[in-house]
């Protein structure tokens, strides 16, 4: 199996099995699913745009802290949408902490994309998955 | 990749602090860690997307706004009495013994979240890895170049 399929799969067999796992042990409560599905989606568009943009840049293959910066990012606008638009009956904490687990899982995948950051098939691919994953956690969650 | 071991010690201590988040939530909110000596000054159902699975049950202790689990919910009302230490399953609602217990959340949370922390740290392992073998596209222009 070549390295680019390996790390086209690391965007997609952690993210399933997780979300097995949501299902299989908390199914009385899809949106927890969903919630998970959405913040790994958004985090992994958003990731891989960023990856573009400073491959755009030139920006240096040493540093990973901005894959942190993006993660964290993505948490706190999770945490604005559930405190406004998404906030129904009351924030709730274990909606907020699964759409970030979902968001700290597209940083780890992030990482291991990092140092291929000028394939644009990844790019891609990171794009497609994260649109996915985005509409499948939206329509859980809300559904 | 110091840097990528970094980001990703990182990123595994921010998984590990919002798995148990999600754990912590679900204890709370059967109230057994919490001591509660008071009066029920307001008790309210709120409703979220799916009525009847997703809802939200607030009581107010003294004023003090806590959410809880459908059971403890429904023994009781606004002016009940309400007694127990920190950790006990046993409260007085006026008087009258009520058993708590943990709610489907609480026991899907304890198994879910220590098995989403161990396909974290595979992931990263898998991720670092792969990382590590696999010669960058910038090191190979420079390789080619030279």
């Amino acid at each position: 199996m070549s390295t680019s399929t390996k790390l086209q799969l690391l965007a997609i067999v952690p993210a399933l099995a997780i979300g097995v796992i949501f299902e299989l042990f908390l199914g009385h409560r899809h949106d927890y699913t969903g919630h998970y599905g959405a913040g790994y989606g958004a985090s992994l568009v958003l990731g891989s745009l960023w990856m573009r943009w400073r491959n755009d840049r030139n920006c240096s293959l040493e540093d990973h802290r901005w894959i942190v910066g993006v993660v964290l990012l993505c948490i706190a606008a999770g945490f604005v949408t559930e405190s406004t638009i998404f906030r129904f009956a009351r924030f709730d904490w274990i909606d907020f902490c699964s759409q970030s687990l979902g968001a700290v899982l597209a940083g780890v995948v992030l990482v291991g994309w990092h140092s291929r950051r000028t394939d644009n098939e990844l790019i891609s691919a990171g794009l497609v998955v994260g649109v996915i994953l985005l509409g499948v956690g939206a329509s859980y969650a809300v559904g | 990749m110091r840097s990528g071991k970094f980001a990703s010690l990182c990123l595994l201590l921010l998984a590990v602090g919002l798995a148990a988040g999600n754990y912590w939530t679900a204890t709370h909110r059967s109230t057994i860690p919490l001591s509660l000596n008071g009066t029920v000054t307001k008790t309210e159902q709120r409703f979220e997307k799916h009525h009847g699975k997703d809802d939200v049950y607030l009581l107010w202790i003294d004023d003090v706004e806590y959410q809880v689990d459908r059971t403890l919910f429904e023994e009781v009302a606004q002016g009940d009495t309400l007694q127990k230490p920190a950790w006990s399953k046993q409260v007085l609602v006026s008087g009258r013994s009520v058993t708590l217990g943990y709610s489907k959340d609480w026991s899907g949370m304890l198994i879910a979240m220590p098995l989403v922390v161990c396909i974290f740290v595979a992931t990263i392992v898998f991720s670092l890895r792969l990382a590590a073998t696999e010669p960058t596209i910038d090191s190979r222009a420079a390789k080619a170049n030279s």
